[in-house]
């Protein structure tokens, strides 16, 4: 929809920070800690949106700005510490139940150890992929994103929908952010930070445009894997932590290129 | 050959295939210097590749172009084919004195200043006024002026014009042709693109018709006609233009649909007081800076206005389904990303293509889809090809019925034409006609 949220990541560190404060250090039972964080991230992503639109600054600047605030604010909450709810600062005690049902939401099972992070994520692919292909919010999203001026010409909600977008990535982030918090049951300040521009790497190789108007579920989904995949195996071969980092950018630059050469390639064998 | 034919530019058997379109079929055409020669062409005939190719932006399949004798390739000698758009394509940001060296700024490290038959040729063309505005500030027939005389400084020998008075008035298009006039009689090759035939009888010595790729005559002297024109270019015979929609302003017995009173906006217009009947089309006309234009995104809800707005008698409407604004350029309606059938449908919503928890039905898109092809005669192989490859008449089709499937009650169009082939304005023109009929405000500007 030609806009862009650069604060994810940062969203992503501050509910986990958030949760961890709320929960950990001051005993708010988990139930409601968590709607909390999420409500938080909505606020964080109707403040990106109001400003993008309503005051027309440019969201590029809109968010690259509620990055760092969001950072510094992760900083601030937790006052540059790292949470464990397995071992809570004393005088704290978590009731077992919801230390159960925290690390239960993630928790591996069955013969593969497969985490439930995994449904996590095919469960938010599906409802988003419904939200983006199946529903009249996607289709304008889309041709807000092709088209703004035509869109709001047509008398389209366009500010509506923007907001809603903010406020739908903002929500996503947090949710990553807290189900990554029970997986690794550690947080810390900085984390999702550095998660910013592979997660950039990873939509724009499935496919997604940077200008607006273009992208689907399937082809993020693969993006991601397919750097997962390539940041698992470098891992496992162990050649050293550069490689990786050149191989993240080389694999962006040449997977959109292909794109484009092949794009180009099948209009002039038509 | 003889002599008067080896000058200038000689094209012979031009062919470009797209993919499995043809957009040139073998087309040949003689055009001498010192005479404006017209090209005209329904949309979608190859005009447009012919300029290109001309221009150098493409390379035939087959075929040769020649210049004065010699096989000539405008990918090489680009210096010398100026092709002046609607738009100019120049630096909006740079003064006009810096646009006119822009590009040929030469081996020194300074900030590149115009030379003195840069100043000439600028006083000449009358821009000494405007030389140190930043050309973004004047106005469009400035720039084209720019243009030219960027063109004229770098002795380019063809001049292409391709639609260049669209958006200009009349004074500026005279004073335009002028220009296009001093051009050719300095022995420069002058090509005029237009879909205006009045302009075309009017300025050029000779006129082709492109039709499928092809020449499909050239008219000159006593045969270069209006309706001669016409008659070569729209292939039904029956559809030989008819009176083009007539402004009716007879006051309607009925109740007037829909009324504005003491209408103003705070810089175009003041106290308009307007009304129109159903079934009505009614025209609004005005040159540029009139305000008819605003006045026309006004009753669409674009500009801010104070008055009454009032549909028979009621005032607080929902006006966003009750109105439609198209605008004038295909840029501001369709949406690139979008199918065609995508575009038909970007304007519904609940609940025409989606139930109340916002689901797309997918069933019914598909059928509206295909109605409104047929219903608004929007010519593409398939409804899922990209908007992109349709032709401007059809482009425009689509732009248009966006807004008649809204089924709105007071439909507003901004220059529904514009730049449209003669047999598509009389579609549009039928679409129009049979909408009012059916107790609907149309209002045209």
């Amino acid at each position: 929809m030609g806009e862009i949220d650069l604060s994810f990541g940062a969203m992503y560190g501050l509910a986990a920070n958030v949760l961890a404060v709320m929960w950990v250090v001051h005993g708010v039972p988990v139930y409601v800690a968590i709607p909390l964080t999420l409500v938080i991230a909505a606020l964080v992503g109707s403040f990106n949106g109001f400003l993008a639109t309503s005051w027309k600054i440019p969201s590029f600047i809109v968010t690259l700005g509620s990055y760092n605030l969001l950072y510094g604010l992760s900083l601030w909450v937790s006052n540059s510490g790292t949470f464990n709810p397995n071992y809570p600062p004393s005088g704290t005690d978590l009731p077992q139940g919801q230390l159960d049902f925290f690390i239960g939401l993630t928790a591996s099972f069955g013969k593969y150890e497969l985490s439930a992070e995994v449904f996590w994520m095919l469960g938010i692919a599906l409802v988003v992929g419904f939200l983006l292909h199946r529903s009249l919010f996607g289709f304008r999203l889309m041709a807000i994103g092709g088209n703004t001026e035509a869109a709001r010409l047509a008398r389209l909600p366009v500010r509506r929908y923007k907001i809603s977008a903010f406020i739908v990535c903002s929500i996503l982030a947090g949710m990553a952010g807290i189900l990554d918090f029970s997986f690794i049951q550690t947080s810390q300040p900085d984390i999702g930070l550095s998660q910013t521009f592979p997660v950039f790497a990873a939509v724009i190789i499935g496919g997604a445009s940077l200008n607006g108007g273009k992208g689907t579920i399937i082809g993020t989904i693969g993006g991601a894997l397919l750097l997962a995949e390539l940041q698992l195996g470098l891992a496992l071969l162990s050649p050293g932590p550069h490689v990786q980092q050149i191989f993240l950018g080389a694999v962006t630059i040449v997977a959109v290129g292909l794109d484009l050469f092949l794009a180009k390639l099948r209009k002039s064998l038509k | 050959m003889t002599e008067a034919s080896s000058a200038g530019i000689q094209i012979r058997g031009l062919t470009k295939r797209y993919g499995s379109t043809l957009a040139l079929n073998g087309l040949d055409l003689d055009i001498q210097p010192g005479e404006i020669f017209g090209v005209a062409g329904p949309n979608g005939a190859g005009k447009s590749t012919l300029v290109r190719m001309i221009g150098g932006e493409e390379s035939p399949t087959s075929g040769s172009l020649t210049l004065d004798g010699q096989a000539w390739s405008p990918t090489d000698a680009w210096d010398a084919v100026s092709i002046v758009h609607q738009e100019p394509q120049l630096f909006p940001n740079l003064t006009v004195a810096e646009n006119m060296v822009a590009g040929r700024e030469g081996a020194g490290a300074g900030w590149p200043k115009p030379g003195d038959a840069d100043l000439q040729i600028m006083d000449a063309m009358g821009l000494h006024a405007v030389r140190d505005l930043p050309l973004g500030e004047c106005s469009l027939a400035m720039q084209q002026r720019t243009e030219i005389a960027r063109a004229v400084a770098r002795q380019a020998r063809i001049f292409l014009f391709d639609e260049p008075n669209s958006a200009l008035t009349q004074a500026e298009s005279d004073e335009l042709f002028r220009e296009m006039r001093k051009l050719a009689e300095s022995g420069r090759i002058v090509l005029l693109i237009t879909h205006r035939l009045g302009d075309l009888v009017r300025n050029c010595a000779r006129v082709a018709v492109v039709r499928d790729g092809r020449v499909r005559g050239v008219l000159s002297g006593e045969a270069l006609t209006e309706e001669g024109l016409a008659r070569q270019l729209v292939t039904e015979a029956a559809a030989v233009a008819p009176p083009a929609l007539r402004a009716s302003f007879r006051a309607s017995e009925a109740a007037p649909r829909f009324k504005v009173q003491g209408w103003s906006s705070p810089n175009a217009f003041r106290g308009v007081d307007f009304s129109a009947g159903l079934g009505e089309i009614v025209a609004l006309i005005g040159v540029e800076g009139s305000g008819a234009r605003e006045l026309l995104r006004s009753f669409g809800g674009l500009e801010p206005c104070t008055g009454e707005i009032s549909v028979t008698g009621a005032t607080d409407v929902d006006w966003d389904r009750f109105r439609c604004y198209v605008p004038a350029t295909r840029a501001l309606s369709l949406y690139s990303n979008f199918t065609v059938g995508e575009n038909l449908l970007a304007r519904l919503g609940v609940p025409e293509i989606a139930n109340w928890l916002l689901a797309l039905k997918k069933g019914q898109m598909a059928a509206l889809v295909e109605r409104s092809i047929r219903r608004f005669l929007v010519k593409t192989p398939k409804a899922s090809v990209p908007i992109r490859s349709l032709s401007g008449g059809n482009q425009q089709k689509v732009a248009i019925a966006q807004a008649l499937n809204r089924a709105p009650e007071l439909l507003l169009l901004e220059e529904p034409t514009r730049g449209v082939d003669i047999h598509s304005k009389n579609e549009i023109y039928h679409l129009l006609r049979d909408y009012a009929a059916t107790g609907k405000v149309v209002i045209v500007f």
